[in-house]
């Protein structure tokens, strides 16, 4: 049990932290972590990813806005349909997700992990 | 809101598929399709993904692939470092930072492509 305690600690703290300093969420991190080191099954390791990254994404977004970035100078209506399609696509992806195979879908994670990396190196 | 509808839909698509928040896709989309500057960019993305996150872990948790007790331990560490992080990253060179990550998730990605086939299993 303390092992394991200590385990959601530090995959708490990677995952947070790298959130924190790059703005790109920690699904990226939490997703290899707890598939490397709770041995999690792919599917539940993609929404339990999501679960985790509710507090933080709201955390940050309070945080944002007290500092004035939301709205910002973003018309309210664009957040809004930002929003709607996102909440609609996350619904169509994670059904989606249900029909990909364990193997499949790890791959497709790695990929999409590949063309992030070089994006950030190339457009930091 | 036609534009920001897209880009959404496939961030949250993508997002809900893969358990990442999407903000890979949402930040590039604002800044470079609809002109918003960074820092409200990335205030508006956490926003759209707290919404999203929402959404996606109810509807992965109704498919079963969420571990609710998992993400409640790693959420506390991830909150405060989340935190931590953003506060580091203002003293740290963003740009150099960023590179440094791009590179790390490269390597997660080919670790995740090429990983064995431990823990296999069908769908979950």
């Amino acid at each position: 049990m303390g092992r394991k305690v200590l385990i959601y600690l530090l995959i708490g703290s990677a995952a947070g932290m790298l959130a924190g300093l790059t703005g790109v969420g920690g699904g990226v991190f939490l997703v290899p972590l707890m598939v490397g080191l709770l041995a999690m099954v792919q599917h539940q390791a993609h929404g339990t990813s999501l679960a985790v990254m509710f507090p933080i994404a709201l955390v940050g977004a309070i945080t944002y806005a007290v500092h004035g970035y939301i709205p910002g100078q973003v018309d309210w209506g664009v957040i809004v349909g930002l929003a709607l399609g996102g909440m609609v696509g996350v619904v169509l992806g994670a059904r989606l997700m249900m029909r990909v195979p364990a193997k499949q879908l790890r791959w497709l994670f790695g990929i999409f992990l590949v063309v992030v990396g070089t994006f950030m190196i190339v457009n930091p | 809101m036609g534009v920001a509808i897209g880009i959404g839909l496939m961030a949250g698509t993508v997002g809900g598929m893969l358990g990442i928040g999407g903000g890979v896709i949402l930040i590039p989309g604002m800044v470079f399709l609809m002109d918003v500057e960074q820092h409200s960019a990335q205030g508006v993305s956490l926003a759209v993904i707290s919404a999203m996150a929402l959404v996606g872990t109810v509807t992965h948790y109704r498919q079963d692939s969420v571990r609710l007790r998992v993400a409640l331990w790693i959420i506390p560490a991830a909150v405060i470092f989340s935190f931590v992080g953003a506060m580091v990253a203002d003293v740290l060179n963003a740009l150099i930072l960023r590179q440094i990550v791009g590179g790390v998730i490269i390597m997660v990605g080919f670790f995740m492509v090429m990983r064995g086939r431990r823990s296999e299993g069908s769908a979950l």
